[in-house]
């Protein structure tokens, strides 16, 4: 039998993010992002220093600016830090123009040359060639890549991206892109079955190779978890297989107030609000206290989002991506019973490798 | 020259943004392949959809090609729910941007500005020290790679010394480069900016120099106003001509369709609609 990879976003956090641990996002700025994981970051380290490294080509999503706004975040590396229409985040702004709480470090990218550099570190090759970022200022000194199991983050005082010319006679000068290689990459899916294959539908961003350039963990927060015979049924639209996955967090919701289509829309209302109070610092504090510290469970998440406001937000016109696949997807206390059952086979290998 | 602009009395009855809209959108040809952005170019294009060019091919960088959008609103970004839901094609960044856009199938993009030069290069990342900047924007997104790859960018902004400078605080996304000639020393795709639209005026490259020069003054402005608020040494065109006001069958589209509560032009505050 494949190992069940079901994990609770407690657990998950308490494994895998640790001081200076760098983890690359899924999604776009209002599209599939993991933002319960982030929040359980904050519930967990609220008052820790962290010096996190955040990758991720929208860094202006709420759960990211209340990263920056409680001190957590070192560096990030981004190509935007606004959330589109609804506007930049103060937080990441007050950050990087003031040093409030401190200053976060940016390493600024285009989105194919991000997407670029994550492709290389996917493929395991130091650097990528890009016609992206041969001009301009994206050449300035970056933070250098962290190859070193120590943790440091180096800062190499040469150009981030290097131009050549093609050495096979082209003639064509290119931008070398480093590799970025995340320690943990999450990535937001709608579904995912027991064992970890995970089906993404709608717009997949960077997200074909973002997943497979973390060094260590690939976690994925899933809407639903489906039987198998989903997968079976659509594979092509498997983006990352079981063996590949080491935690599936079960969390419907997850994405919220960003949408994940086939299942609700972006919360355009609670972008706005959450925005327009994290003008002041104060605020942003609040706004954390209002929407990361406030639940104790699932349920009382789906309470502070709203009963109403997740009606309206699930009578999107996407949910026809997603339809095909509803008849596999298991119920609450399936998957409840299959978490506990992994909790225990995980015990159990763990138990047993320490024994050794 | 015969006089030209000035008229603004006009400024009554529609607003600069929606002059801004309606001038790009005239730039848009059916047959155009375009690369979507945010921001006031995504009402442009859509307006271009509506009026000019209702066989152009929209893409929006995070996947979605030739999409529809659904419901009653524009999309709050190029990811939002709304192209998702009918679009016979959705794929990935390195699809649209990486493929399509450097491979010079993009014809067209809008890309809005925080500060252009003279030879149309673009600051969207800050003002002041990029290390200690005065003021962060939101940073490149994709303008960088369009810039780079689509064939002919069509640049708008608001117009002002603060906005068309000599020099950029932060060198974002290539226009013709420091001395406008970047890009004959490296092979690129795109051909470099077709346009800049600001809310005064249109300016386009000479085909020799590159150096953008004022060559439309929209009607309620007047060439002295475009040059006073312009931070580099403008040259006016001969030629230079006046934008015509909105017409019946814009104003009906972005009033009634695509902008309805004037959230991205401003247009319900008028006094006078």
């Amino acid at each position: 039998m494949p190992q069940l990879k079901l994990m609770r976003v407690e657990d998950a956090v308490k494994r895998y993010i640790h001081t200076r641990t760098s983890f690359s996002s899924s999604g776009f700025p209002l599209c599939r992002k993991p933002q319960i994981f982030w929040r359980e970051i904050l519930r967990q380290h609220i008052n820790d220093r962290m010096d996190l490294q955040v990758i991720s080509p929208g860094m202006g999503d709420e759960t990211n600016g209340y990263l920056v706004a409680a001190g957590l975040v070192e560096s990030c590396v981004t190509v935007f830090i606004s959330q589109e229409r609804p506007g930049t985040n103060p937080s990441l702004r007050r950050s990087i123009e003031h040093g409030i709480p401190r200053r976060v470090r940016i390493e600024d990218y285009s989105n194919l040359s991000m997407n670029t550099g994550l492709l290389a570190a996917g493929l395991n090759v130091p650097f990528m060639p890009c016609l992206s970022g041969r001009w301009g200022d994206f050449r300035k000194p970056g933070f250098g890549r962290r190859f070193n199991e120590d943790g440091t983050i180096p800062v190499h005082h040469y150009h981030k991206d290097i131009v050549m010319k093609d050495p096979f006679g082209s003639e064509v000068d290119v931008a070398l892109i480093q590799g970025i290689f995340p320690d943990v990459s999450v990535l937001m899916a709608q579904a995912a079955d027991p064992y970890g294959n995970t089906i993404v539908v709608g717009q997949l961003a960077y997200d074909q190779w973002t997943p497979f350039a973390a060094r260590k963990h690939i976690i994925v927060v899933a809407d639903h978890i489906a039987d198998t015979e989903a997968c079976k049924h659509f594979p092509n639209l498997t983006l990352v297989p079981g063996y590949a996955v080491s935690a599936v967090i079960p969390w419907y919701g997850g994405s919220w107030p960003c949408n994940c289509v086939g299942d609700y829309a972006e919360d355009i209302e609670h972008m706005n609000e959450t925005l327009k109070r994290s003008k002041t610092q104060e605020g942003a504090e609040q706004c954390i206290r209002d929407y990361c510290l406030s639940y104790k469970n699932h349920d009382e998440y789906m309470d502070m989002i709203g009963k109403d406001k997740m009606k309206a937000l699930e009578a999107t016109p996407t949910r026809r991506l997603l339809d095909p696949m509803r008849q596999w997807f298991l119920d609450d206390a399936e998957v409840e019973k299959l978490t506990k059952q992994a909790e225990a086979e995980r015990a159990k290998a763990e138990a047993a490798s320490e024994a050794k | 020259m015969a006089k030209i602009g000035g008229k603004k009395e006009l400024l009554e009855k529609f607003t600069q943004q929606e002059m801004m809209c309606c001038a790009c959108s005239r730039y848009i040809p059916n047959d155009a392949i375009m690369d979507i952005g945010v921001g006031l170019g995504l009402v442009a294009a859509n307006l271009a959809k509506e009026v000019y060019a209702p066989d152009a091919v929209f893409m929006y960088e995070s996947g979605s090609v030739d999409a529809t959008v659904v419901g009653d609103r524009l999309p709050e970004g190029i990811d939002d729910s709304v192209i998702q839901a009918d679009t016979p094609c959705i794929t990935d960044l390195l699809h649209v941007l990486g493929w399509a856009t450097m491979s010079g199938r993009s014809s067209h993009t809008l890309l809005g500005f925080a500060q252009v030069d003279k030879y149309g290069n673009l600051n969207t990342t800050c003002m002041g020290n990029y290390y200690d900047p005065d003021i962060r924007f939101p940073g490149s997104g994709g303008a960088h790679d369009l810039g780079t790859g689509a064939v002919h960018p069509i640049l708008l902004g608001p117009q002002s010394r603060r906005t068309l400078v000599d020099k950029l605080d932060y060198k974002t996304t290539l226009g013709y480069g420091e001395d406008g000639h970047f890009r004959e020393r490296m092979w690129y795709p795109g051909k470099g900016p077709m346009v800049i639209v600001t809310n005064l005026g249109e300016y386009e490259p000479d085909p020799i120099t590159h150096e953008f020069i004022l060559t439309g003054v929209m009607a309620y402005s007047t060439v002295e106003e475009c040059v006073e608020t312009c931070g580099w040494d403008l040259k006016v065109s001969p030629d230079v001509k006046e934008v015509a006001p909105p017409t019946e069958a814009e104003t009906k589209a972005l009033r009634e369709k695509l902008d309805r509560e004037g959230r991205n032009t401003g247009w319900t505050k008028l006094a006078n609609k």
